[in-house]
């Protein structure tokens, strides 16, 4: 008893800590996006503040989203994965196949909500991750047969293609890599994600051959002299301003990277602005708190690998999440990785992406200050579970 | 074994994020603190080059560069292409097709009008300050202006829309308009070209040759204009003409520089040369007087005869006679008593047959057979200017011999170049390419050619009063490519004069190419050309006519 008392405790400290680290992270960000987005805005006829307006916001939606997701009970939001799933793949066909669709950069991937714009896809990989946790977690007996793997893996080849369509390919990309991690963590036998991987690989590799910008991009990448000024414009710009930085930066709001030299400076390549202005030790400091963030992320999750599969998936998926848009926003921004189009949570601007990375981080919270199940078979029926019940 | 493959594969993937979380640190670290080697140089193109300026030889300025607007859109700060090509099809004079075309096909970035005009420029401008076309970017660009528009347009040449020279000086000296920029520096200078025109003349030029086009409607005409003295190029006319600011809608016609790139059969103007040239071997009895009875018949080494024809029977002809007269047949005789192999060394010691090394793109170098390949008919027939292929520029620059003691100049059009590291002038020498004739027979020629704007002279129309004018027309024959024979009714008129005939200042050469306007004699179609041009010289101050002149108008008064 003394154990599990002491676990609640330090899981509510853990959970403390999350929320410091959550609301650190917005706070820097949206500073971030101000200081980097004013003369953009400008730039674009808008005013100083328009970016950072409408991330503020969002972060208040998210942050409310956040308390009521943390609010209702795991039971709920159970029976509301296949409400979201439906509604989610509701939203993404009639973001493509409707009017409803607004078209940006000849790609419909936005649906307008009164004043305010939507990216169904952000919510497409949010909703997957819970249905696959919670059709896992229901079948954790049978999972290893070929049945699962199959309507899992249709599940996920499904929303792919709904991403697809909207000509997103690198969400595509990273949301197949975080739902088969979930598969393989989920316990799905690894031949079996073997057979649907080659299945959808030949094709994918033929798609990406088919259409010649596609080819440029990954061919810019790999050779990157090709076309200095062109493809990898961006990105050498990007490294250019990062390396402006040296150990301690020019000085919160001193870049001049922003000042129209960065493209996309209020989004993707917000990064590269901060690194000019914090240095390698902003840089780290912003990667430890990502890392800590994911690790108490991690270790919340695995808590409950053997009590509760539904929290450990979920928790896992979440963190895996947030911590491979970091990874991959980083990557981009520092040129190891091909140009995508992948925020960086908290810091880039782009509402629906903050919404739901406040929404996850509420659901995450939840999960890491949950109190552990103890269902261990051998002692099914100890006391301690009525001691853990009576609190 | 289930749970413990499902802790490896958590174990498995947590590791890959925190392995990631290293690399991303480590990645950061070397991009920040670079070793030598991985250090990021900005690109030297970074740096801004303003091109030179291109000046006249009075600093009348010919081409410079300005900065101009260009249009663009960022296709993520709008919210619908239609829309902004609604509004950007009001804005310029785009229409809405091809402004989606633009907007098409891109992700980003998408260039719509490479140069606004200024009243678009204006709207576009205000319509972004007042926020009303998000995502539409004006960006400053530079390019090249020519204010005088079609005058000395082929000397000049255009740049294309990078500031690259296509043609003309701007191709020739385009290291020295534009050098490499200069990493120092934010704006690298290129360096400035006073070309040899002068634009008063090229002006004055231009104009009479639009008269001679209005009157004999000929199909393309050139008017060179060399300083006698220095082998410069005064103005340099070439028709049909384009404006230099809108070379990319001009024919390909109009951008032939036809005073370098066309070679031509240039007729009896040639004569002044094999006449030199006979006169220099000294082999022809040219101080016994030939006989014209309209005619002249040769027996050829195959023992064949041949004729050439003259316009009319010119009766007893002497050197001065032949070029005032423009006799065939005599000039014809001379060449037949005249040593092949010499013949043809002096023509091509006055330029033909060579290029004259003008700095200008594409010179032809003209046409003209080795002795050992001439034919029984060749020595008579290029003897007044046919079965040779020359350019004008060779014509007019071959001229120079007799204003300059018998010695070849070369043709000039630089003129100055100003350096800007150095900010100093460096001026162009006259340069002598070979000694031609000797002093003496360049005398006598260039005083015989006087006889031609004497009464009765075929070059009576290019003398203007109060100045000694040595000229000698042309009407050349043309060969019809399609028929391989002289075509009928396709003759080039030509004239060349050399003024004032005691004192040479100036070459003037003027050619048109199939003239259909009832006239077609050089005499009536390029003659008066050439007076009306000694006129505005004279009017400029920029030549002298002798006393009589001067009596006349004080007379007048």
């Amino acid at each position: 008893m003394d154990r599990i008392l002491q676990n609640q405790e330090s899981n509510r400290k853990e959970a403390i800590l999350g929320i410091l680290l959550i609301l650190l992270l917005l706070g820097v960000g949206l500073t971030t996006l101000y200081s980097a987005s004013y003369d953009k805005a400008l730039r674009l006829g808008l005013e100083s503040n328009y970016f950072f307006r409408r991330q503020v916001l969002f972060a208040i939606l998210g942050i409310a989203s956040a308390i009521v997701i943390y609010l209702v009970p795991f039971s709920f939001i159970r029976a509301m994965v296949p409400v979201l799933l439906l509604s989610s793949f509701t939203l993404m066909l009639l973001t493509s196949l409707t009017p409803l669709g607004e078209t940006r950069l000849g790609a419909t991937r936005w649906i307008r909500f009164g004043s305010l714009s939507f990216q169904p896809s952000e919510l497409v990989k949010v909703s997957v991750i819970l249905y696959l946790s919670n059709y896992l977690s229901q079948r954790t007996r049978i999972i290893r047969e070929f049945k699962v793997a199959t309507i899992a893996i249709g599940v996920i080849f499904f929303s792919a293609l709904l991403i697809i369509l909207q000509r997103d390919y690198s969400t595509t990309m990273v949301f197949l890599f975080l739902s088969f991690s979930i598969l393989l963590i989920g316990g799905v036998k690894i031949t079996h994600l073997l057979y649907y991987l080659l299945l959808a690989g030949v094709p994918g590799v033929l798609f990406l051959i088919t259409e010649e910008y596609r080819l440029k991009r990954v061919i810019g990448f790999i050779f990157k002299d090709i076309d200095p000024s062109g493809i990898n414009y961006q990105v050498n710009l990007s490294m250019d301003a990062i390396a402006s930085g040296g150990f301690f930066g020019k000085g919160f709001g001193q870049g001049i990277y922003k000042l129209g030299k960065l493209p996309e400076v209020q989004s993707d390549f917000i990064f590269s602005s901060f690194a000019e202005e914090f240095g390698l030790f902003g840089v780290i400091c912003i990667i430890l708190v990502f890392f800590i963030l994911a690790y108490l992320g991690y270790r919340g999750a695995a808590r409950h690998r053997e009590s509760d599969h539904f929290l450990y998936l979920t928790g896992f998926g979440i963190t895996h999440i947030l911590i491979w848009q970091v990874l991959l926003n980083l990557g981009v921004v520092s040129g190891i990785v091909p140009p995508t189009g992948i925020p960086l949570p908290f810091f880039s601007a782009g509402g629906t992406n903050l919404l739901m990375n406040l929404g996850m981080c509420g659901l995450l919270i939840k999960i890491i200050s949950q109190k552990e199940k103890v269902i261990e078979k051998n002692e099914e029926k100890t006391p301690q579970k009525r001691v853990i019940d009576f609190e | 074994m289930d749970s413990s493959g499902k802790k490896l594969f958590y174990y498995l993937i947590v590791s890959l994020a925190v392995l990631a979380v290293l690399i991303m640190i480590i990645r950061y670290t070397m991009i920040m603190f670079p070793t030598k080697s991985q250090e990021y140089h900005e690109p030297l193109v970074s740096s801004r080059v303003q091109r030179g300026t291109i000046f006249d030889r009075n600093g009348t300025i010919l081409a410079y560069e300005t900065p101009y607007y260009s249009c663009a859109v960022l296709l993520r700060e709008i919210d619908s292409i239609e829309k902004t090509a609604d509004d950007l099809a009001l804005l310029t004079d785009m229409s809405k097709e091809e402004i989606l075309h633009k907007l098409e096909d891109r992700s980003t970035y998408a260039l719509i009008k490479k140069r606004l005009s200024d009243s678009e420029y204006q709207m576009l401008n205000d319509a972004i300050s007042n926020r009303t076309l998000p995502g539409v970017t004006l960006e400053k660009r530079y390019g090249r202006i020519y204010p005088q528009q079609y005058h000395g347009a082929h000397v000049i040449g255009f740049t294309n829309i990078d500031n690259v020279g296509l043609s003309g000086i701007e191709y020739t000296f385009d290291r020295l308009l534009s050098p490499l920029p200069d990493p120092a520096l934010d704006t690298t200078y290129g360096d400035d070209i006073y070309v040899t025109l002068d634009h008063r003349i090229q002006y004055a030029a231009d104009q009479r040759c639009l008269e001679m086009i209005e009157e004999h409607k000929p199909d393309s005409a050139i008017i060179l204009i060399m300083d006698a003295k220095t082998g410069e190029l005064l103005s340099y006319t070439s028709y049909p003409w384009f404006d230099l600011n809108n070379y990319n809608t001009a024919e390909v016609e109009e951008k032939i520089n036809r005073p370098i790139n066309s070679m031509y059969e240039p007729g009896s103007v040639f004569k002044i040369y094999s006449l030199a040239a006979i006169l220099a071997i000294g082999e022809a009895r040219t101080d016994e007087l030939f006989l014209c009875d309209g005619s002249y018949t040769f027996t050829m080494d195959n023992g064949k005869s041949a004729t050439i024809n003259c316009l009319s029977t010119h009766g007893e002809v002497g050197p001065r006679e032949m070029l005032k007269l423009s006799c065939n047949g005599a000039v014809a005789s001379w060449a037949l008593q005249t040593n092949d192999t010499q013949f043809y060394q002096y023509l091509h010691s006055f330029g033909f047959n060579e290029k004259t090394g003008i700095q200008m793109p594409g010179e032809s170098g003209g046409m003209l057979q080795a002795s050992e390949n001439w034919s029984g008919r060749s020595k008579p027939t290029i003897a007044f200017g046919q079965e040779i292929g020359t350019t004008a520029l060779q014509i007019t620059t071959a001229a120079t011999v007799f204003s300059n003691q018998g010695n070849l100049l070369k043709p000039k059009i630089v003129h100055a170049i100003y350096h800007q590291d150095s900010e100093t002038f460096s001026y162009s020498e006259p340069e002598i390419v070979r000694n031609v004739l000797s002093e003496n027979i360049a005398y006598d020629v260039l005083q015989m050619m006087k006889s031609g704007t004497e009464p009765g002279g075929t070059a009576i129309f290019a003398k203007r009063e109060g100045i000694e004018v040595s000229a000698k027309t042309g009407t050349a024959q043309i060969l019809d490519i399609e028929t391989n024979s002289y075509s009928a009714d396709h003759v080039l008129a030509s004239t060349i004069a050399i003024l004032p005939a005691d004192d040479p200042e100036y070459i003037i050469y003027v050619s048109a190419d199939n003239p259909k306007g009832g006239f077609y004699y050089g005499s009536r179609v390029a003659a008066p050309t050439i007076e009306k041009i000694s006129s505005d010289l004279v009017s400029m101050g920029l030549l002298k006519t002798d006393m009589s002149e001067i009596i006349y108008i004080s007379n007048d008064q």
